[in-house]
């Protein structure tokens, strides 16, 4: 029967693959996205992002970094409150990517300073030893904003003539920089000065020399791209001869100063290493 | 050649060898990404970094490689099955230019960075265009041959090959809907978790419709052709085939567990994914139960080898997907190399080497000669074997390392280890899959130079001849 | 049971007797010889035929 008549095995065929389309695939626009649940703080981008947001999908920097956090306990601990539907209604494509061969970006907003992005895009491997990023040096170059206001009424997104205008004299390095400052960062999730450390705070391992080679080894993991390896500062502070008590420096190193731009550590330290940093970076001194 | 006569087979060398140019160009910069990721000084900005070779690798591979030889091997197929001459050769030469035209832009502007980033729709809108104008010259080409055909019942392989006509129409004017700004930039017609929704019901029906359906009408045909025995059930070959194209539409969400899209269409993917492992299988049976007494071909002829070895790992793909379409497991490996190993054991295990398989066949045919070395055919079998479980099993444990080591954690609950403290670990494993993405291109420089052997070959005996 | 949960149960039901069908209609003994039919005439195809379309 239909084997023998193909233009009705066709349209059958066109049938068959259409209700799964159509029960996974059109029906979901009913809910997702629906205005009713929309976040309030959530905005669209500005021009300076969406430029930036542009040049991240030219790069094709979607192919090493991620942008959804799965409420699990390896990703929420490891970069942040897990992704929300509601956060990406302005992404137009949405970016969450298929594989990390880098870390996932979806809460990288506000985690490091504008200075340690530039730094980080130059050169990769000064900041993180044995990263495999290539580098992004070249985006120092001035960014094209021909099509800038065209995008923003592309999208529909509010824009003024002052947001145009200030775009001149803009980089792509400074696009980027600032797409990428917004991503994730339009609900308040952040504990950075937030997390209360509750009872005595305590060294355990005060004036215990032992630990001096693990502390310095973490130090050189995760501080010294920002505070330098012999510890005079860069983008963050210099940190010798430190004067303040080991709970203080514990609870910075801990939970982070969210106006400074230093990042909490607690989540990927814990208490204990955390306590060996603290140990090691009270006995560098200037002399 | 009088095409009057006899079928339109000179088209079918053009797409047979210009698929093959694009093969190359796929492996070799995949290669080169490979050693991209174990060396990234191999990065030279802005046109060659893996961000933007990447989707060129993909792009040559699914679309030069594989729908090239598609278009060759339906065109092949299809006027056998319906013992009638192409409705128009002279569409298919047009077509053939075009589609080279489009994968040459497509490579160019790739590596110019006109990306629309949703993986696998990566094209422009002026480029995708070109995409659907090549596809409708293809099916209409391939529907009238089919329409006005001299046999009255249709083989499965037709089957396969109407539905992909269909699947991959509709899957590509969806996903690719865009909003232009300019001709090189536009923007998805979705936002956020629904663009997200609509990519990855494309994305895992692009491995339906172009690394399934096509690899396996091709399959059906030459396996009883390569061994001389009829396929073991026709009958089990209809109800897989309406198994296989009702449930593979429904299992796109499996790519995006646990993101934040609505979590029935996460469970119904996971449900229908691994239901599709009886249709697959339903093939592999075929395949296997048609080497009945047969068996002794695996070490006479090449040709069953590729074929069987092919149907092998698609069973095991088929095994190994749905277990990942499962939200705890997915859990643990999504994001990891695991994936690439899998997605690899797919287009290097099985459609390759029933691609292979498929011109071993055909170009001796077409060029009236016989195959320059069978020798050398086995020493690409086992090189391009080699190179793929070299890179399949070490992806494999790589992943498995690396997600064991992102999940565990301190006696404090924190995590153990940071994420470049896990990344830093996979150098050696990176090293191994560039060494066995190498001995693959090794594997397939063998098989081009005894194509071009058997080729030129063919060529000096007609001279010969004429002489 | 609420409606919508027996909405989904016939769906699943109609699904289910559509695919029971086909598979009774592929297996039923009147359709066994034509079934399997194409995959013997598949092997001797190669020329195209002539005969019954005597304008070409």
């Amino acid at each position: 029967m239909i084997e023998k008549k193909p233009i009705i095995f066709l349209l059958l065929a066109t049938a068959t693959i259409l209700v799964g389309t159509i029960i996974t695939m059109v029906l979901p626009f009913r809910w997702i996205n629906d205005p009713k649940l929309a976040i309030a703080s959530v905005k669209p981008y500005t021009p300076l992002q969406l430029e930036g947001r542009d040049i991240y999908i030219r790069e094709g920097c979607n192919n090493c970094h991620t942008q959804t956090v799965r409420p699990l306990l390896s990703d929420t601990e490891r970069y942040g409150e897990y992704s929300k539907s509601g956060e990406f209604v302005y992404d137009q494509p949405f970016l969450w990517g298929s594989r990390r061969n880098g870390p996932d970006l979806a809460r990288i907003g506000g985690k490091y300073p504008d200075a340690w992005h530039v730094k980080h895009m130059k050169d990769p491997r000064a900041m993180v030893p044995r990263s495999n990023m290539p580098s992004y040096d070249f985006l120092n170059r001035p960014l094209d904003t021909s099509l800038s206001e065209k995008k923003m009424k592309a999208l529909k997104f509010p824009y003024t003539p002052a947001d145009i205008q200030a775009l001149q004299g803009k980089s792509e390095m400074d696009a980027i920089i600032a797409y990428m400052q917004k991503v994730g960062n339009d609900i308040p999730w952040r504990k950075t000065g937030k997390t209360e450390v509750l009872g005595e705070l305590k060294n355990p391992f005060q004036d215990n020399m032992s630990v001096l080679p693990e502390g310095q080894k973490l130090y050189a993991e995760h501080c010294a791209q920002c505070h330098g390896i012999e510890l005079k500062g860069e983008v963050g502070p210099d940190l010798r001869d430190m004067d303040q008590p080991d709970s203080k420096v514990f609870a910075t190193i801990y939970s982070g100063i969210a106006a400074g731009g230093m990042p909490a550590f607690g989540d990927t330290l814990g208490k204990e290493r955390t306590w060996k940093v603290v140990t090691y970076l009270k006995s560098v001194h200037k002399h | 050649m009088n095409q009057q006569e006899g079928y339109a087979d000179d088209i079918v060398k053009g797409f047979v060898i210009w698929s093959m140019v694009w093969g190359l160009v796929a492996v070799l910069v995949g290669v080169f990404i490979s050693f991209q990721i174990a060396f990234p000084q191999l990065n030279f900005p802005p046109y060659l970094t893996y961000g933007r070779l990447r989707p060129i690798h993909t792009n040559a591979g699914i679309f030069g490689w594989g729908i090239g030889s598609f278009m060759a091997f339906f065109i092949y197929i299809t006027q056998r099955l319906t013992r009638t001459s192409l409705w128009s050769p002279g569409l298919a030469k047009a077509q053939l230019w075009l589609f080279n035209v489009v994968i040459a832009l497509a490579a160019v502007t790739l590596a110019m960075g006109m990306n629309r980033s949703k993986e696998y729709a990566e094209l422009e809108w002026p480029v995708a265009s070109l995409v659907v104008v090549l596809w409708v010259i293809f099916a209409v080409n391939i529907v009238m041959t089919i329409v006005k055909r001299r046999e009255e019942q249709m083989y499965i392989s037709l089957w396969y090959i109407l539905a992909t006509l269909v699947g991959v129409a509709v899957l590509y004017l969806v996903n690719n809907a865009s909003i232009p700004v300019s001709l090189t930039k536009s923007y998805s017609a979705y936002a956020g978790a629904n663009d997200a929704n609509v990519q990855w019901w494309y994305g895992h029906n692009a491995v339906a419709m172009v690394l399934t359906t096509p690899p396996l009408a091709i399959f059906y045909y030459f396996l009883p052709k390569a061994t001389g025995v009829p396929i073991y059930s026709h009958r089990m070959g209809v109800i897989a085939f309406w198994s296989l194209i009702f449930m593979y539409l429904w299992t796109g969400a499996h790519h995006l567990l646990w993101a934040p899209v609505p979590d029935w269409v996460q469970t119904l993917a996971m449900a229908f994914s691994v239901m599709l492992i009886a249709p697959s299988w339903a093939a592999v049976f075929n395949g296997y139960f048609s080497m009945n007494g047969q068996w002794h071909q695996m070490r006479e002829n090449y040709l069953v080898k590729f074929l069987i070895f092919g149907i092998t790992f698609y069973g095991l793909q088929t095994l190994q997907g749905p277990s990942q379409s499962i939200r705890t497991f997915s859990a643990f490996i999504h994001f990891t190399d695991w994936v690439p190993g899998h997605v690899h054991m797919g287009t290097l295990g099985w459609v390759s080497l029933v691609l292979f398989a498929a011109i071993y066949y055909t170009i001796p045919r077409l060029y009236h000669t016989e195959i320059y070395s069978v020798g050398l055919a086995n020493v690409h079998f086992w090189l391009v074997l080699t190179g793929q479980l070299i890179f399949s099993i070490t992806m494999w444990i790589a992943g498995v390392q690396q997600a064991a080591m992102l999940n565990a954690t301190n006696p404090d609950g924190s995590l153990h280890y940071s994420f470049i403290e896990t990344m830093v670990e996979l150098y050696p494993y990176w090293h191994m899959r560039a060494l066995g993405g190498v001995i693959y291109l090794a594997g397939l420089l063998v098989f081009l130079y005894n194509i071009y052997q058997t080729i030129a070959g063919a060529k000096t005996q007609a001279v010969a001849q004429r002489a | 049971m609420d409606s919508a949960s027996i909405y989904y149960l016939g769906v699943t039901l109609i699904l289910f007797l559509a695919f029971a069908a086909i598979v009774a209609r592929t297996y039923s003994k009147r359709h066994r010889d034509k079934g399997e039919e194409p995959k013997f005439r598949m092997m001797d195809d190669d020329k195209p035929k002539k005969d019954d379309h005597p304008e070409n």
